[in-house]
This record gives structure tokens, sequence and C-alpha cells, in this order.
């Protein structure tokens, strides 16, 4: 059975509840075992690093110290803990800013592999458990990735920035069908979302409406701050859903709880992906 | 007895500036075997060398060292003034007293002075065992090869044949032209390429001295600089060419079509078919991957129509033996693929296409007889934008180098869109505007002031495809905002990179290329037309991107250096060179393996390794490699340099 380490980070308790809740209902079903860094802290968000970039590399640096002692690779759901948490592994790769971390957090044993949750169900033998799970329907979805899953490509090396994949990829596998469309990885405009809703509502607004352009019913994501601002900046309700959420859905182990988490609610889709009319 | 003049440079001030002169030359007046010590402001002046000259004839001089700057600058200048007063110019070696001593410790005249002193007495034991050696001379084939049927080749191969000697002309694809026939009007004139060229073409296929040999491709290059053993494959055309009267009745009555790579994918052609309808020869092949025949089984179509019998499904490749003495690479250039530019679609929508693709489109011979449609569905496109700098000029894709021809090409092809669609309007977004060439930057401020083009320096960030227009994301870096226009169809100047196989073709030539795999010439100011490997000479854009005025010049400069070759006598080359001890070769092959110049060889006979001198550049792996110290260079033994070295310690 694999085993792998997980860092939930501080949505995945709180904002996104059904995104944490779903997540684990599906790593419980596939028979995935997973244990929390121990005692994690945050990851810094967009906060540390606006105000201190010693500190934005410190915090995620001690959350990989932590996951050393559990010798499996991390996997991280949100994107913006993902991003943090690959910068501070690049630093620790490097090793004069090596030794200026170990300065003050102590020696690294090890340095685990940190990977984005989606990659965990790209993984062959994963997909083939997926696609035992066939949704039958015609609800077509967009998948959007966001920034901080796939830029900048140098530091993440995840997958193409332009036109990634692997969300595609896991939800074909469960038989929902998704749209190509050319927004996949376009900005939300999330940092700005309090500071400056004007900017962010044209943007959520161009996101919307290509992807409805595209023959999309929905938006499913993998990013917590995505996730949000894009149901909050939204002119005409236009579901948008956890790649976890429709997995859940798939497998039949789909819980009340997550929708009403949304602030769109989606349950008449959810009935339709389903399979009713 | 050993009589050896001493020369001590000043250079002017570089050497005299921090090496005390008049003490290095007391010092070696009363030194052993030293005949004569003396300085000169500039040695490498005439009467520099003239005290050189006289003193050999004077003193009867039987060894010369001149401390003064490196070798590289000026041996071959005192090794020649040596020759002209009667001494073997390898009793002449150089002291370099300057870039390794004098410019390096201008701070420490004391310590510099000392130092000069050591390196000349280490050259002194050299010249003490140097051997008056002869240089090697041996035959040239004075026949030439060009790869590349382009307009670089075919200048260059028009050029040697004039000039009376044979070329060997070998074209990759059936016909001659390269990209240049592809071209509909070529800038800063907007002249017609083909009615430029074809004369070119036509004399090239016609000329008595050039055997012209197209779908036929390199394949093995053995050899040395006026001696070259070349296997060239020719592909099975299935046709017969002798037979073959070019009459086209094939091509009509072909049942297959298939996408045309003359026409970069927007027009189809024939399973069998000429490139262009001006085709130099103008003989078909048929395309084995969409002949229904080869396909099938059945169809025998062109056979039946044929007038002469020329079809051949049976034909096989040959591979044909050259003798040639020079060779010139003209293997020109490809465009970056549109689908490596995720940005713009990655090649997914019809109406991207890049400038080769809108040189098609444009040319009375193209898919659309020279009207601007676009490719998705057919309709004279009102607003064009023409991006620049597409992959070029960034290292994040690889390729930080200029492609050089975008700038102009893309300003070309909106005035000529302008002229065919007056009403539509075209915009160029631009990093700068690099327009070098004689009547190019002309040709740029008429295309923004008088033709209407709408300049917009910056970059574009995204084209999306929006219902039946393409929505162009860029920002104008002038005024500072962002830009969206809705159009109709976008063109790519997308970067030049190597032609397909150049890195492959390199490694047959034993020549090198550079980190994106264009050819290197031997140096980038003064042999910009010399690869690294002696007679092989370069031409276009397969040394790097250049336009057609460019490449031209440098085809005939190539050319040219083919011709001074052919022009000597015989082949003359340095003989310092390695040789082998008979006495303590074991014939292991170890230096066989060793060569990097494929020099060394066993002879089977005598258990020995021998040194081919042609292809010998001297340059010691052998030496190294050798377990039994059996191989060494000429007037460069252990015993010399140990000898050298005991003086210096």
């Amino acid at each position: 059975m694999k085993k792998i380490t997980y860092y939930p980070g501080c949505t995945l308790h709180s904002t996104a509840y059904e995104y944490g809740d779903s997540t684990e209902a599906v790593l419980k079903y596939l028979g995935i075992e997973w244990q929390e860094i121990p005692d994690w802290n945050c990851c810094g968000a967009a906060s540390a690093k606006s105000l201190n970039h010693k500190l934005s590399i410190l915090l995620p640096a001690r959350n990989i110290k932590n996951a050393s002692t559990l010798n499996n690779d991390i996997y991280v759901p949100c994107a913006g803990c993902y991003n943090n948490m690959m910068k501070a592994k690049r630093a620790l790769e490097n090793a004069e800013e090596r030794q200026n971390i170990e300065k003050s957090l102590g020696k690294f044993e090890s340095i685990p592999e940190v990977y984005p949750l989606m990659r965990l169900f790209t993984d062959k033998a994963i997909l083939e458990k997926l696609s035992q799970s066939k949704l039958k329907t015609d609800v077509k979805v967009a998948s959007y990735y966001g920034c901080a899953f796939v830029r900048p490509e140098e530091v993440l090396q995840n997958e193409n920035p332009e036109i990634p994949q692997s969300i595609d990829n896991i939800l074909n596998a469960v038989g929902l069908e998704t749209v190509e469309w050319p927004l996949k990885s376009f900005c939300c405009g999330g940092d700005l979302s309090l500071a400056d809703s004007s900017v962010v509502s044209v943007l959520v607004e161009k996101i919307i409406n290509y992807a409805k352009e595209a023959g999309a019913n929905a938006i499913v994501t993998a990013c917590p701050l995505c996730q949000a601002n894009l149901e909050m900046r939204q002119k005409e309700p236009f579901p948008i859903f956890y790649f976890t959420e429709i997995l859940g859905i798939a497998m039949g182990i789909d819980n009340e709880k997550w929708w009403k988490k949304h602030l769109v609610d989606p349950r008449d889709l959810v009935s339709k992906i389903k399979g009713g009319k | 007895m050993k009589k050896i003049g001493l020369f001590i440079c000043h250079c002017g001030s570089n050497i005299a500036g921090t090496i005390d002169i008049p003490e290095v030359k007391k010092f070696f007046s009363e030194y052993d075997d030293i005949e004569i010590s003396d300085d000169y402001k500039y040695m490498c002046s005439e009467p520099g060398q003239k005290k050189l000259r006289d003193a050999i004839v004077e003193r009867g001089l039987n060894g010369v060292v001149v401390a003064c700057c490196s070798p590289r600058m000026h041996e071959i200048t005192f090794r020649n003034a040596a020759v002209s007063a009667g001494l073997n110019p390898y009793k002449v070696e150089i002291a370099n007293i300057r870039e390794q001593c004098s410019w390096v410790h201008q701070k420490e005249k004391d310590k510099a002075t000392k130092k000069s002193i050591d390196i000349i007495k280490t050259m002194i034991e050299k010249v003490k065992r140097d051997e008056a050696l002869q240089p090697i001379e041996f035959d040239i084939t004075k026949r030439a090869l060009v790869i590349g049927g382009g307009i670089a080749g075919i200048t260059a191969a028009v050029d040697i044949a004039n000039a009376g000697y044979e070329v060997v002309l070998v074209e990759k694809r059936h016909s001659i032209g390269g990209k240049m026939l592809e071209l509909s009007e070529t800038f800063p004139t907007l002249d017609c390429a083909q009615c430029t060229l074809t004369p070119k073409t036509v004399e090239a296929g016609r000329h008595p001295k050039i055997k012209l040999m197209v779908y036929s491709e390199v394949e093995e290059v053995k050899g040395y600089i006026g001696n070259f053993d070349v296997k060239i494959r020719r592909k099975a055309s299935y046709v017969d060419w002798n037979k073959c009267t070019g009459c086209g009745l094939c091509q009509e009555k072909c049942p297959s079509k298939t996408e045309s790579e003359f026409d970069h994918g927007l027009g189809e052609r024939k399973a069998i078919y000429t490139l262009s309808p001006q085709a130099v020869p103008n003989k078909p092949i048929i395309d084995k991957n969409s002949c229904r025949f080869f396909r099938e089984g059945k169809c025998r179509v062109c056979e039946k129509v044929c007038p002469v019998q020329a079809i051949n499904y049976e034909m096989k490749d040959e591979v044909i033996e050259e003798k040639v003495g020079a060779i010139v690479v003209a293997t020109g250039y490809e465009i970056l693929e549109t689908e490596k530019i995720p940005e713009y679609g990655y090649g997914m929508y019809k109406d991207v296409i890049d400038g080769l693709q809108f040189e098609r489109l444009n040319s009375a011979s193209g898919p659309t007889a020279g009207e601007i449609r676009r490719p998705s569905d057919g309709k004279v496109p009102k607003e064009v934008v023409f991006i620049k700098c597409v992959g070029s000029r960034d290292p994040e894709k690889g390729i930080p180098y200029c492609s050089r021809i975008c700038c102009m090409y893309l300003g070309k092809h909106a005035r000529l869109y302008k002229h065919k669609v007056p009403d539509g309007q075209a915009y160029l977004f631009y990093m700068d505007i690099r327009s070098f060439g004689k009547g190019y930057e002309e040709f740029i401020q008429q295309s923004m002031e008088e033709a209407n083009l709408l300049y917009i320096r910056g970059r574009v960030a995204r084209i999306m495809q929006e219902g039946d227009k393409l929505v162009v994301w860029g920002v104008d870096t002038l005024s500072g905002r962002k830009v969206e226009i809705k159009a109709d169809m976008v063109v790519l100047g997308t970067a030049v990179v190597p032609s397909k196989g150049a890195t492959e073709l390199a490694k047959v030539l034993r020549t090198a290329t550079d980190e994106y795999g264009f050819f290197n010439e031997a140096h980038i100011k003064l042999k910009p037309v010399e690869s690294m490997t002696g007679g092989i000479y370069l031409a276009g854009c397969a040394q790097a991107p250049k336009d057609i005025p460019d490449t031209v010049a440098q085809a005939g400069a190539a050319a040219a250096k083919v011709l001074s070759l052919f022009g000597q006598e015989k082949m003359v080359q340095e003989p310092l060179i390695a040789c082998v001890d008979t006495d303590l070769c074991s014939g292991c092959g170890v230096c066989v393996t060793a060569c990097p110049f494929d020099a060394r060889m066993l002879d089977v006979d005598e258990k020995i390794s021998i040194v081919n001198e042609a292809l010998c550049q001297g340059c010691g792996a052998c030496v190294s490699a050798c377990p039994n110290k059996a191989c060494q260079l000429r007037n460069a033994s252990p015993k010399t340099y140990m000898a050298m070295v005991d003086k210096y310690l």
C-alpha cells in the first residue's frame, strides 16, 4: 500500500474544508495511507513573501524538516502551499542557502520530494484504479490550474505552464469530459481579491466566459484560493469544483457537507454528473 | 657548435615598459651558445627583420630565438625572414615575453625581468635541439563538393565551376533552389524571388562543370583537406530520370493527394510530384508514404500513363563515391515549429501561421494563387497581426540569438498584405527594429510612414481563439497600455534554427557546431567562412542566420577560399606532427583510438603504427597515450621538454 506524507495547509482544515474532506475520503477509498507532517505550521501564504523573504523560506523549510522524519514524499493539495514549499526546497538544494537555513532550524538529515496532490493521482496504477469508477454523464467541465501550480517553471519543474494536463487526465479517467480552452493557467487575481476587487472581477469574468464558450458546465480546480475567488467574484452562478470532489462523486462517496461549503450551489449539477437529467 | 641569435623586441612600451631590456640583453651576451644578443623597438618591422636576416648571413647563425609577442602573432613573420636568409624556418623559436610576462606582471618589474630571462633560457634549449624540417607536400584533388542546393550552395557551386573546376552539388530534396524558391517577394526591393533565383538554378542545372545530385545525402566523408573520399546516397526516386521528359502527365493523373511540404501544409500535392513549377531538375519522385501502390499494392496509374515507361517501382537507393579536394557546407535553415510556442496556441489555431506559410499564401505559385486568404475558411483577413522575435532572443526558449531576418521579412509581409488588401489593417509587434542592411532602414521607415503599417513596441502574451477571431493580448510599452486585438490571422516571425540533420552532418564531416547546431566558423571575425576543419568551408544559414545578400556574399567568399586552395600546385602542411620511433613501437594500437583526426593506423606487415602526415594536426593525443613513448611530436620530444624544464628550474 502506498504511503504519503500529507501537508493540508491551513485552508484544507478551514475555508476549504470540502477540499480537505474530499481529499481524505478519496485517499481512504483508494487505500492510500497518509500522515500529516508532525507539528506543521503555516506555509507563509502570500503574507510572508511580501514582508520578509527569509521568513517566507524558513516557514515551509520547517515543514520540510519535520516531514523528513517520515521518509515519504510530501503531497500538497494547495497551490500556494506547494509553490512556497518548492521555493524552500530549491533553497535547500543550494549549499550556501542551506547553511543559512540550518543556522535557524538545525541540521536537515534528508530532504523529501515535494509534489502537488494531482501528481499522486496521475500515477499510472492509480489512474487505472480511478478508471474503475466511471461517470455516465454529458456534463463537460473546464479544468483550471491557476498560476501557482505551474509557475515559475524553473522552480517547480512540474508540468507545462501553458497547457497543463494533470487534472484533465484525472477527470477523464473517471469518465468526465474536459474541454480544450486557453485559460487553464491564467491568473484569477487571487492575491488582489480583497485589495483591489475591480481588477479581479475583470479576470474572473474572462475565465468564466472562456470556460462557458468552450462548452463547459463548470470549472474544476485544485487551488483553494482560485476556487473561492472564482465563486466570489463571478456574476451569474457557475459552479467551481475541486477535482477531489469529482472523484468523490465518481466513487459514490460524496458528502452533502461539501456542497454546503460552496458559495455557488452546485447540487443541481452534481446530480447531473451522477447521471440525472 | 651552436650559433644562436637572440633578438629581444621592445614592442614599443608593451615589453620595454615592464622588462629591463638592456639587462636581459647583457645577461645573454655572455651566455653559452649565444652568438649575438640584440634588441630592437619593433622586431616585426622591416628594419627589425633585416637585423635578423643580416645576423643569420653575417654571423652564420644556426638557430634563432626572438623574444617578443605570442607565436600566434609573428612566428610566421620571423620564420619567413629566416628562410629568405637561408636558415631552416623550424630553427626559429619565439620566447613569448609579452602575453606571458610583461602584460601580466606590469606591477612587478624586477620579477618580470627575471622571468623573461627564464623564458628565453628555455627556448634556447629548444632551439639547440630543433631539427631542420621540410614542409610536407601532397597532391590536391581539384574538385569540390557543395552540400545544399539553396541560394548559398548554388552560388558557391557556380562560382567554383565558372573558374573551371568540377563541382558535385548535393541536395536533399529533389530539386534545387532551397528556401528562396518558396519565397514570394524579397526585401528591401520587393522583387519576385523566383525571378531572381531561377536564372541561377537554371545555370547550375545546365553547367557542364556541375554534377547535380538531387534527392541525395552525404553519408560518409573520409580523408583530409585536398583529398576527401565522399559517399553519397542517392535515394530511390522510382522514376528513371534518364527516360523522364518532365511532361507532368503522371502528376496530373495520380489519384493520391497529400499535404505539400513546399507549401508548408497549406496546399496539396500528388504522391508523384515535382517540388515546384520551376523545378530544376524538372523530374518527379514517388513519395512512398502517400503513394497508393506502395501503401495498398494496387494503382500503377503513373506507370500506365507515362509515355516513356520511366516509372520503376523496383528502384533502390544507390551509394555513389566521389573524390573531392574541398567541401562547402550550405545546408541552410529551418524555422522553429509553431508547435513549440505554447503561448501562441501550439500550432492548434489554423489561422496562426509562420512567415514561410505567409510566403506561400502570397506566392502566385502558392495554394491560393497569391491571394491572401486565411487557412481556416478561405476568407480574406481584414485584421492581421505580425509578431516578431517569436522564439528568438528568448533565452527561456533556448534561443538567445537574433534570427536577423524577421524584422525585415515581417515588414515586407505586411507591405505585401497591404498591397493586396488595401482596406486591411496590419499590426506589427516588435522588440526593436533591426534594419541593418543596405536600403533596409529606408524600407522600414517607408512602411511606417507611407504604407500605414501599425508598429507596436511590445510583446504578445497570448493568442486565443474566440469564435472565428483570434484574440491577441499584448502590450504597447511606449504608451504603457495593454492591447487587445481581435484579429483574423496572425503571422509569427519564428526563430531561425539549423536545418534538420546539421549536427549529424557535422559529425560525418568531423567539424564542430555551436550550442544551437549551427556550423562553427574557425574565427568569428577573421575566418568567417572556414570551418574548424581544413578544407571545409561554410556558406549561408548553415553557419548562422542571415539574409540573402549576406548569404550570397558568404557563398562567394567560400568559393574564393576553395579556388585559392585549388590554385596551389601542391598542398603544404606544417611538418610539426607526430612521428613514430619504430624501435619502441609494439603496434598496440592505442594511438589509433586516441587520434581525433583518424591520422593513425597500423601497418599490418611491419606490426607498427604509422602516421598519415596529411591528416595529423600535431595535437599530441597519441604522444600522451603511447605506453612505450614511441609516439613523439617532431621538435617537441620529451627529451627536449625535459631539458627546457631543467633550465628553468
